[in-house]
């Protein structure tokens, strides 16, 4: 079976191929970072064109190099939300219209499932049950993940998500947008012992709050002023800064997690999310795994990050839940995870 | 004879429009939140209620603006879609030329100054003629403030669209000139259908990549 992943909810326009014999097959994705850098933040409207100019050229060439026709495709996926209303209804339009012109299934997919499926997609795939940490721009949750569509969720941010901190404390130490990223890579040169910054509601349940850290990192730039500025000592302080920034947004994940593996007594963690596609997470989660024994899943950063993969994934392990009407058009701009469905049929 | 399918969904609400053998079938969306829902039931209701399939289609004519960029960008991807799957000819029409096609049917206004809000104190608007009920734009299409919208030309004409509900202090001046006002009217996918033929025939098809909506508001309207 073959089915298309249309990702388009935010600022990323992703197309993919699913087949269930041989994998991902072909995907493209084109990042909209050039639009959206000069505003500092992504632009919906902007968004929304963008996809619109995009979507349909790249879905006839993402086939096309997949080797194949539409007229060979068994199902349409998309993302139906959560996301920007604007750029999820160009990607439900495109998609319900492709799949009844083609007389096959369309397939809303929430786009927080999808990323925690993405870890499925890697050799090795994990078995349910799992916990699910989903850390991405929009995003920080732990969830217990029993079967496909079966969520409940632990715990999660109160205030700003992991993601939107990276790119907060990014925008006030002058870094390139998209400042997650950015700040990884100057916390490479950096030493994270340098300043210590707070580890909000460390051993306070499963609770998150990252907004009182980002204002930590504020506060401490305006006691340094023009020293974190000025020349080759300001440029080591402000690598400093990110790597102690980064080692205090890694440890309370770290550590939210153990707990909540913990607590449920689950043997398998998968991370999910672009804030997955960290490294020094990466490699911290997976030796805290090996010291506590459970098992660390996660997908190549490629499938962290907003994809048309994961989108065709999640997509054909939805296909028992595919309506056999017309399609209607689903853009729901908030939509939680937990109000899916458990599903008994879909993923091998 | 040509069969055309006709989407519109760039005012409040909208329309699909199918013109198969010279017969033109419609069925009315009441508010922009329905689009979504309903937009491809109502295209597989008028295809069935002819008697045709979406394969038989000659074209696939869309209302590509100006008006509201979510609204038209659901007609411009609908119709994109099909264009994909099916290889069918697409064909972008003016939706403040619909309105004065629109003018033309039901009231044989031969000259119109269309003006549409476009929200952020400013306008949509061009200036139609229609000889013979041939509707062509006089000029060009202006995105402004609503004071710089003006009637060039002598001839008597009828002023419509929600701009002149929506400043009406601003385009008094201009709409005691016009013989009447219409601000009470949207663009029908009916009306794109005399457009959309005589491109067709003309050969203006557009290819997937350029069948796009006409926003008229540049990007740099965004620039802080
Ligand atoms: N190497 C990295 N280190 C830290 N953060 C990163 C890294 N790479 C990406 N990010 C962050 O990941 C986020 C983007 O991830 P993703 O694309 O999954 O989020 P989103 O789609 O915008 O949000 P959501 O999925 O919640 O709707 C951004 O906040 C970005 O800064
Ligand atoms: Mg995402």
């Amino acid at each position: 079976m073959k089915v298309l992943g249309i990702e388009t909810s935010c600022d990323e326009t992703g197309v993919a191929v699913y087949d269930s014999a041989d994998g991902i097959v072909a995907e493209a994705l084109y990042s909209q970072i050039e639009i959206h850098e000069r505003f500092g933040g992504v632009v919906p409207e902007l968004a929304s064109r963008d996809h619109a100019a995009r979507l349909a050229p790249m879905i006839g060439n993402v086939v096309a190099e997949a080797g194949i026709t539409l007229r060979d495709l068994d199902a349409v996926a998309y993302t139906a939300g959560p996301g920007l209303i604007g750029a999820l209804m160009v990607g439900g339009s495109l998609a319900a219209s492709l799949g009844y012109a083609l007389g096959i299934p369309v397939i809303p997919v929430h786009h927080m499932e999808a990323h925690l499926l993405a870890a499925m997609l890697e050799p090795g795939p994990p078995a349910f049950p799992f916990l699910a940490l989903l850390v991405s721009g929009g995003h920080t949750q732990l969830v217990a993940v029993s079967g496909l569509g079966d969520y409940e969720l632990l715990g999660a941010t109160l205030d700003d998500a992991a993601g939107e901190a990276f790119d907060k404390v990014a925008r006030l130490l002058e870094l390139p947008y998209p400042g997650g990223p950015a700040l990884a890579k100057l916390a490479e040169s950096g030493d994270p012992g340098a300043y210590a910054l707070p580890r909000p509601l460390l051993n306070k349940g499963l609770e998150l709050s990252f907004s009182g850290l980002k204002t930590a990192v504020l506060r401490l730039l305006e006691r340094l002023g023009s020293a974190a500025r000025d020349g080759g000592q300001g440029a080591q302080i402000r690598a400093d800064i990110a790597a102690s920034f980064q080692a205090a947004v890694v440890e309370t994940l770290v550590n939210k997690c153990g707990l909540a593996m913990r607590s449920t007594g689950l043997e398998r963690l998968v991370i999910a999310g672009g804030v997955g596609a960290n490294r020094d997470l990466r490699r911290t989660l997976k030796e805290r795994g090996q010291r506590d024994g459970y098992a660390v899943h996660y997908p190549r950063p490629a499938l962290c990050t907003d994809n048309g993969a994961m989108i065709a994934y999640a997509g054909w392990c939805r296909r028992a839940t595919a309506g056999t009407g017309l399609p209607r058009i689903e853009a729901r701009p908030r939509w939680p995870l937990e109000a899916l469905e458990p599903i008994t049929s879909g993923a091998s | 004879m040509t069969r055309l399918l006709a989407l519109e969904t760039s005012g409040n609400g909208g329309s699909v429009a199918l013109l198969v053998d010279g017969a033109v079938t419609e069925r009315t969306i009441a508010t922009p939140r329905e689009q979504t829902n309903v937009i491809v039931e109502y295209i597989d209701a008028l295809l069935a209620d002819a008697g045709i399939e979406l394969g038989m289609l000659d074209g696939i004519a869309f209302g590509r603006g100006p008006g509201s960029f979510t609204g038209l960008r659901v007609a411009t991807a609908v119709a994109q879609g099909v264009g994909l799957a099916l290889g069918t000819p697409l064909l972008p029409v003016s939706s403040l030329a619909a309105v004065a096609q629109r003018l033309w049917r039901e009231h044989g206004v031969e000259h119109s100054l269309i003006c549409i809000d476009a929200r952020m104190g400013e306008v949509f608007w061009a200036q139609f003629a229609a000889p013979g009920g041939e509707v062509a734009v006089d000029g060009d299409e202006h995105l402004s403030d609503p004071a710089a919208v003006e009637y060039r030309g002598e001839n008597s004409w009828v002023a419509a669209g929600g701009g002149f509900a929506a400043y009406p202090t601003q385009l008094a001046a201009l709409s005691r000139r016009a013989e009447r006002v219409i601000a009470d009217i949207e663009p029908l996918a009916q009306d794109l259908l005399p457009l959309a033929t005589a491109a067709l025939a003309a050969g203006r098809v557009s290819t997937l990549a350029d069948a796009l909506p006409a926003y008229l508001r540049r990007e740099d309207a965004w620039q802080r």
